[in-house]
């Protein structure tokens, strides 16, 4: 665009492009999930083997595919003689029929799950990455990369099918896919003595929505030093999610199970863990909303120094160039979660959902790396 | 010009040669695309499709009685145990825990699996009607069996589950038609009705078997209603040595009652448990083999492992007997002050050491029982008619219905009946006396939450 003749010459602008893109997708079932079949399985008939046939699968004779559209608007431009470059994007997609697996009602004495199509989730958002080569010289360089994204999900139309309903997810129109929904509480410490007990708790009388289970803000950072006469390069990569929530299972089970947790053992502990406890254990109508915890963080993903040695060295081997490099994964993090790590994700990519049950964190680890380049 | 035209005429005929060639394979489009999946069956409208879909309601009952009850191993007469006071949690898992210390919690998770499977007996064991009456008609009593299995998890659900049990079932357009919640009276009224017409298919060799397995199902059903006296008039063609089993083998699945307690110590036998329980240990009565297993499951867990021994790895369980029917029998002569016979009635079963079950290896069985005295009072009858079917229905899917029915029937406050006091992993017993209907039925729009919580 700043190649037209309308678009004004700024000296500090160097280029600027504006771009549009729309495309639809579909999704099939799978080849079985729309049939009502049976499966082979073996009966003990009065002592003696026999073939039997139970149902497996209800079907849904109404399956389609699922069906998405998307629009995306953006810009990028280039600016300061070409030492920094944005780029930002707008999407929204609209799935319509989203195949989802809905729990059925026990009652109907079938599968746990079948599919159906839901009426439509949409995902809208925007994307966004800035590159600034902010002091260049012959000697020393730094330069800041920053990607960033925005996203609101929510399920638009659910297509005449009642909420899903979970243990501690549902699916409900006008929020977002497997959203967390708890039953909420409020405690008091009535009698002042420091120690949460079941009549100081009311726990409400149905699940309302806690939040996100997916990061609504993801942001990523990178900074690097090029340092003496840049044959030392130090690099830093700063990663931040917010705007979830994580379940703490590994705190709930030891609170709800192991009784090892410090609500259960300590009368010191605060008094939010104390009611935690009792209104998963002693409410009588145990809920986990005290363990669904916001998960933002900011984490120091990777620290990294690479120095070139010198060329002498790199002959004394034969080789042309000599590098070396020292990095740090996962060396810090910020963050209120009270779990062990609010990445810490016990159904790892399967669901979408973040819940850690008795999982080890992403581990912090170092590299050391020698590149030899003939 | 003309080299032209006879070039195109010539492609022409080579497209048209081309379609003519093509043209056979539209024939063969819908063939191509019908292909066969041999690990699916779609079709059942044959005899032998009737025959496994009556073997398969088989293989759901003992799934939800003694078996894989569900997602998991618990199924309906071992985790109801937890609830009343036959057996204990010796685990790790909290929904095991929160079963044995009573809370009524319909989000535990072990909740979903055996509700599924009871409706999973009777959901295709009306399917399995409808085909056999359709292509497999004789013997009737295949038909009789299938209805009497059908009332007899109708039954269980009013026993085991809170007031408002929603039965629902799948339309053949691949709709749901969602149940109301009924209550548990209707529930009995719905298997004895069930169980009337499981009486009406009679013909065919296995007809004396359905016959008093359907009997048994319409009295027990009676005696939840409160009907004591009819039921015990249904008993009378009822064989004192007739049962009714659910079966187990290395291919079918095996006997979870043997694997959550004996092999893998996840549950323990109760032994006056909370206070009020009966001491099915520490009684060392020959109905209920036993032995010390060491520690259970859970290391954090102050109990030891009290191992059963009625049952091993394949063994099958009866689920309906012409004990039952006996005790029955008793109950109503009790209830009609008729106590000389009552006593009998009893002591003709504890006479009876061919009743006692056979010990698996290694386990103690106690000495053979004396006879009982009438111990004079009311209530202290009532309680010996009722530990009696305690002991001689240990883990069968009695207790839990007959705690129910002391407090309902017989004015017993509850907190008399089920375990209480301290709990073994810290807190109070809650005050669960059924199970809940599980969470995951909130996807059926007619069901909210229990109508209520009452025995």
């Amino acid at each position: 665009m700043s190649d037209e003749p309308f678009f004004p010459k700024w000296s500090w602008v160097n280029s600027v492009r504006l771009r549009g893109a729309f495309g639809a997708s579909g999704v099939q079932p799978g080849t079985t999930d729309a049939l009502h079949f049976f499966a082979p399985k073996t009966s003990n008939v009065d002592g003696t083997d026999a073939a039997a046939i139970v149902d497996s699968s209800l079907g849904n004779p109404n399956l389609k595919p699922e069906r998405a559209r998307e629009f995306e608007i953006g810009g990028e431009a280039t600016l300061l003689d070409n030492r920094i470059s944005v780029e930002l994007t707008y999407y929204n997609k609209r799935t319509s029929d989203a195949l989802i697996a809905r729990t059925v009602a026990p009652s109907l004495g079938a599968s746990v799950t079948r599919f159906e199509n839901l009426g439509a989730v949409v995902n809208r958002g925007f994307e966004g990455l800035i590159n600034a080569r902010v002091i260049e010289r012959a000697a020393f360089g730094w330069d800041v990369s920053l990607n960033f994204s925005y996203n609101t999900n929510f399920i638009a139309d659910m297509g005449g099918v009642p909420p899903i309903i979970g243990t501690t997810t549902s699916q409900v129109q006008g929020y977002p896919i497997n959203g967390w929904w708890q039953r909420p509480y409020t405690f008091s410490d009535a009698d002042g003595n420091g120690v949460i007990t079941a009549n100081e708790i009311t726990v409400g009388p149905s699940n309302v929505f806690v939040g996100y289970a997916n990061p609504r803000w993801e942001i990523s950072g990178t900074t690097g030093f090029d340092l003496l006469n840049k044959k030392l390069r130090i690099e830093g990569l700063f990663d931040a999610k917010t705007g979830f929530y994580q379940l703490d299972g590994t705190e709930r089970i030891r609170c709800q199970s192991r009784l090892n947790c410090r609500a259960e053992l300590d009368a010191t502990a605060p008094l939010w863990q104390q009611a935690a406890v009792v209104a998963l254990r002693e409410s009588g109508t145990t809920t986990q909303y005290g363990y669904i915890e916001r998960g933002d963080f900011l984490r120091l993903r990777e620290a990294s120094a690479t120095y070139e040695l010198p060329a002498t060295v790199a002959r004394a081997v034969r080789a042309d160039r000599l590098t070396f490099t020292v990095a740090g994964r996962n060396l810090w993090k910020t963050t209120k979660f009270a779990g062990i790590d609010p990445e810490a994700n016990y159904f790892g990519g399967a669901t979408g959902i973040v819940s850690n049950f008795q999982t080890q964190p992403p581990p912090t680890y170092w590299t050391f790396r020698l590149n030899v380049a003939f | 010009m003309t080299r032209h035209s006879t070039h195109l005429a010539g492609l022409r005929a080579l497209g048209l040669m081309g379609l003519a060639a093509l043209w056979p394979l539209q024939g063969c489009t819908h063939d191509l695309l019908q292909v066969t999946n041999p690990d699916i069956i779609e079709n059942v409208n044959t005899p032998s499709g009737a025959l496994a879909l009556k073997n398969g309601v088989i293989l759901r009952l003992e799934q939800v009685t003694a078996g894989l009850g569900g997602n998991g191993p618990d199924n309906l007469f071992i985790y109801g145990g937890l609830l009343a006071d036959e057996w204990r949690s010796g685990d790790t898992f909290v929904q095991r825990n929160d079963m044995d210390q009573r809370l009524f919690d319909p989000t535990n998770t072990f909740l979903a699996g055996p509700f599924r499977s009871l409706n999973r007996v009777r959901v295709q064991g009306q399917t399995a009607i409808s085909k056999l009456r359709q292509y497999s008609p004789s013997p009737a009593s295949n038909i009789g069996l299938m209805f009497a299995l059908t009332a007899f998890v109708e039954n269980l659900a009013g026993e085991y589950y809170c007031n408002g049990i929603p039965l629902s079932s799948a339309n053949p357009d691949g709709t749901f038609a969602y149940g109301d919640p009924i209550s548990d009276d209707s529930a009995f009224a719905l298997a004895m009705a069930t169980a009337d017409s499981a009486l009406a298919y009679q013909s065919g060799p296995d007809s004396a078997r359905v016959r008093q397995l359907a009997l048994i199902v319409k009295a027990r059903a009676l005696l939840n209603r409160g009907q004591v006296a009819a039921a015990a008039t249904v008993l009378a063609g009822v064989a004192t040595t007739f049962h009714y089993d659910a079966t187990y083998s290395a291919n079918a699945g095996q006997n979870e009652l043997w694997n959550l307690n004996t092999s893998i110590k996840r549950y323990t036998m109760g032994d006056n448990e909370g206070g009020n329980g009966l001491p099915f240990s520490s009684a060392n009565d020959p109905r209920i083999p036993r032995k010390i297993g060491g520690p259970v499951f859970d290391s954090a867990t102050p109990l030891v492992a009290i191992l059963q021994g009625i049952w091993g790895r394949y063994s099958s369980v009866q689920v309906a007997t012409g004990v039952e029917a006996r005790l029955i029998e008793a109950e109503a002569a009790l209830q009609a002050g008729q106590f000389t016979t009552w006593l009998n009635a009893l002591n003709a079963l504890r006479s009876n050491t061919a009743l006692y079950p056979v010990p698996q290896t290694g386990y103690t069985s106690g000495p053979a029982l004396a006879p009982l005295a009438d111990p004079g009072t009311q209530a202290a009858r009532e309680n010996l008619m009722f530990r009696e079917r305690a002991f001689w229905l240990f883990s069968t899917g009695h207790r839990l219905g007959d705690l129910r029915r002391l407090a309902r029937q017989y004015g017993r406050p509850v907190e008399s009946l089920y375990p209480t006091g301290l709990y073994v992993k810290g807190g109070l017993y809650g005050n669960a006396v059924s199970l809940p209907i599980p969470r995951d039925e909130q996807n059926n729009p007619k069901f909210v939450q229990c109508s209520d919580q009452n025995p």
